[in-house]
């Protein structure tokens, strides 16, 4: 993966100068060039070809910090929030949807956060009945950028002290040392994007092998943190029930299935744009090569029965390793939730339920 | 102040092609032959020498093979030579001569920006020639024009008759060249509309990445060759074929279930009028029945006939058993 060493440049927008936050990352990458972007700058960059992994560019984001994820209509969501810290990842993995978003390059880390989070604790606060649960990994890895930004130490102490929110780290990586450093442990959830071995070295670029990423989970196991692992996406592949077969025998060798929260479950999906995206940028990648069909919101899925038949495999293997993992499907349909899992939450809300509930006899009520 | 000058040109010393100056693609000559026969001819060309002290065609090319049809050995130029020096005066003449007068087509746009491409930096040619040929100023479409030129003869033409969009010849331009050949002769040889041909490259595209296929070894299967060379199946119904069987090979298992669906509602026998609709993407969990009928008396008779079936209460999802 991208090592810090391999962050060519830094760019700092106009509206970021001065931050603590961008001082302290600034201090952290001492001897990569440094250049200022004003607003001009902005407008006359040109359109890059590529997403601009080896420049990190520290941006005061204008937006909000927590937005519920935008889920995707006709399927069954899990209500979940996004703390939005930062945009893209210095991993390159052949399926990722950030390589749509051309006209956004770099690896941008938010360096307002260290203000604009007490809003959100606001907000957490005077919501004191409903269960937020908030993750930093939807666009971007919690933890790759971790060593320089910091992440881990600004946020699980304020997250770990409120009884109605936990705050998920989601990651491909190993760099656990800041959350390790780090003091709170209550309602911090550490959890791996998992795979096959096989995929995971093929389409997942730059990420460290499963046995890392499970070796990392398993200290975090250790000092206490509660672990989830995600699924997704399931890639159909040669031989893929014997490759999934292989992540789970790794699974049962290094981590203890009762200090697991949740594991969701997502096949590949994605919208048509990006097809052209990964044929260009990863040719030899085989993530294109089911039977994909125009699902109810746009996007690209595998025809029903192979959705259904992954996921089936997937949780009777998990259920016959624990049978209380918080199984649950992302963005999925009833049908398949019955045909795969055999128990749907039928709605939205119904799911959000179900892993509120998982939260409070994890971390105790609210 | 340098001035033109008319010179005799021997015609058997002007290349076929348009040259460096010129861009003409897919042109019909003959109302050219028929007017200059009739009237003779009414302008004379303009030429320049280049480095080599060749004759280089700066306007009127079509004039040129015109008179080379018809047998001419020389003609009366005007040379402009010493009135355009650089190689980007004349490009530039030729265009805007051309300009007010006529549309060009995607193969000429092409050649435009591929002469220029060599004389202007990239940003001009992004700003200001792309909007003078009513393109939008986008670099991967540029790519996309830079590269038209250097296509198969037929696919060109295909291209400037409107055959071809663009859009299909962008999907084919990230392809090696033996592909681009391959597939090139099939959209020529059979009658897709532009929808088709943009599934037809799809298919055949993903196929070869799944199968560790070349596209020309895929497309010499016996079963898709046969389809083109098949004297029996015309025109439109080829095309269809060709899909289908390549549809067949690409989704085999959402195939299987379409028509593990439709079979399961051809046999329950539904009453005349009554059709069973579905997604054929199986995406939308619900099957819908439509009915028509004229009276009330008609529908109470096929609702009736519709409760007797047999077999109705097992219609559903037609997997896990065909999937």
């Amino acid at each position: 993966m991208t090592k810090i060493s391999l962050i060519k440049r830094a760019l700092v927008e106009e509206a970021a100068e001065g931050s603590a936050l961008a001082s302290r990352i600034l201090e952290r990458i001492k001897g990569v060039p440094v250049f200022r972007v004003t607003a001009r700058d902005r407008e006359q960059e040109p359109v890059l070809q590529d997403m601009g992994k080896e420049t990190l560019r520290l941006v005061s984001f204008p937006g909000r910090f927590l937005k519920p994820c935008p889920g995707t209509r006709g399927y069954i969501c899990c209500g979940y929030q996004i703390l939005n810290v930062g945009t893209n990842c210095p991993l390159d993995c052949s399926y990722c949807i950030l390589q749509a978003y051309f006209n956004q390059p770099s690896l941008r880390v938010f360096v307002n956060l260290d203000h604009e989070i007490a809003p959100v604790l606001n907000q957490i606060d005077q919501n004191p009945d409903r269960v937020f649960r908030i993750g930093t990994g939807e666009f971007t890895d919690s933890l790759a950028l971790d060593p320089i930004v910091g992440w881990s130490g600004m946020l699980t102490g304020p997250f770990s002290t409120r009884r109605n929110a936990v705050l998920e780290f989601k990651t491909k990586t190993d760099r656990v040392e800041g959350l390790l450093a780090s003091k709170g442990r209550d309602r911090i959830i550490v959890s791996w994007s998992l795979n096959s071995p096989f995929i995971a070295s093929r389409e997942e670029h730059g990420a460290p092998s499963i046995r890392k990423r499970l070796e990392a989970a398993k200290r975090c196991q250790a000092e206490g943190f509660a672990l989830g692992f995600h699924f997704d996406p399931l890639i159909e592949h040669p031989g893929w029930r014997e490759e999934y077969q292989k992540t789970l025998e790794l699974l049962d060798r290094y981590i203890d299935p009762g200090g697991i929260i949740w594991m969701s479950l997502g096949c590949f999906r994605f919208m048509p744009a990006l097809k052209s995206i990964i044929r260009r940028r990863h040719p030899g990648s085989l993530v294109l090569d089911g039977e994909f069909v125009p699902a109810l919101d746009g996007k690209m899925r595998y025809h029903k029965p192979i959705r259904i038949d992954m996921y089936g495999f997937m949780s009777e293997k998990l259920c016959q390793w624990h049978e209380d993992l918080g199984l649950y499907l992302c963005m999925e349909a009833g049908e398949v939730w019955q045909g795969g899992l055999g128990w749907t939450p039928e709605t939205t809300e119904g799911l959000s339920r179900y892993l509120d509930q998982r939260v409070i006899r994890f971390f105790g009520p609210l | 102040m340098k001035e033109e000058s008319l010179i005799w040109v021997d015609l058997a010393h002007v290349d076929e092609g348009p040259g460096p100056d010129c861009m003409s693609f897919g042109f019909d000559l003959d109302p050219l032959i028929l007017s200059i026969r009739r009237c003779g001819l009414i302008n004379n060309p303009l030429v320049a020498r280049n480095e080599q002290g060749r004759v280089d065609v700066i306007a009127g090319y079509r004039r040129i093979l015109a008179l080379k049809t018809l047998g001419w050995g020389r003609v009366q130029c005007r040379d402009l030579s010493a009135l355009l020096p650089s190689p980007l005066e004349r490009l530039l003449f030729n265009l805007h001569d051309n300009l007010p007068t006529r549309t060009f087509n995607d193969v000429e746009k092409g050649m435009i920006l591929g002469r220029l491409a060599s004389l202007v930096p990239r940003e001009a040619l992004l700003n200001e020639h792309m909007p003078l040929l009513g393109l939008p100023s986008h670099e991967p479409l540029l790519r996309v024009y830079l590269q038209v030129e250097g296509m198969e003869e037929p696919v060109k033409r295909a291209l400037a008759e409107g055959r071809i969009p663009m859009r299909t010849v962008r999907a084919l331009l990230d392809l090696d060249l033996d592909s681009v050949k391959t597939l090139g002769r099939w959209l020529t040889d059979i009658i897709f509309n532009f929808n088709q041909q943009s599934q037809f490259i799809e298919y055949v595209r993903d196929i070869s990445v799944r199968e560790n296929r070349e596209i020309s070894e895929l497309m010499s299967d016996e079963g898709l060759a046969g389809i083109l060379r098949d004297p029996k199946v015309k025109g439109p119904h080829k095309a269809k074929h060709v899909l289908e069987r390549l549809r067949q090979r690409r989704y085999p298992r959402l195939c299987r279930s379409q028509e593990a669906f439709q079979e399961k509602v051809k046999r329950l026998n539904l009453p005349e009028g009554v059709m069973v609709r579905f997604d054929p993407y199986f995406e939308d969990p619900h099957y819908h029945l439509d009915i028509s009928f004229r009276e009330g008396k008609a529908l109470r008779e096929k609702i009736v006939r519709l409760s007797q079936l047999e077999g109705l209460g097992k219609l559903g999802d037609p997997w896990p058993e065909d999937s």
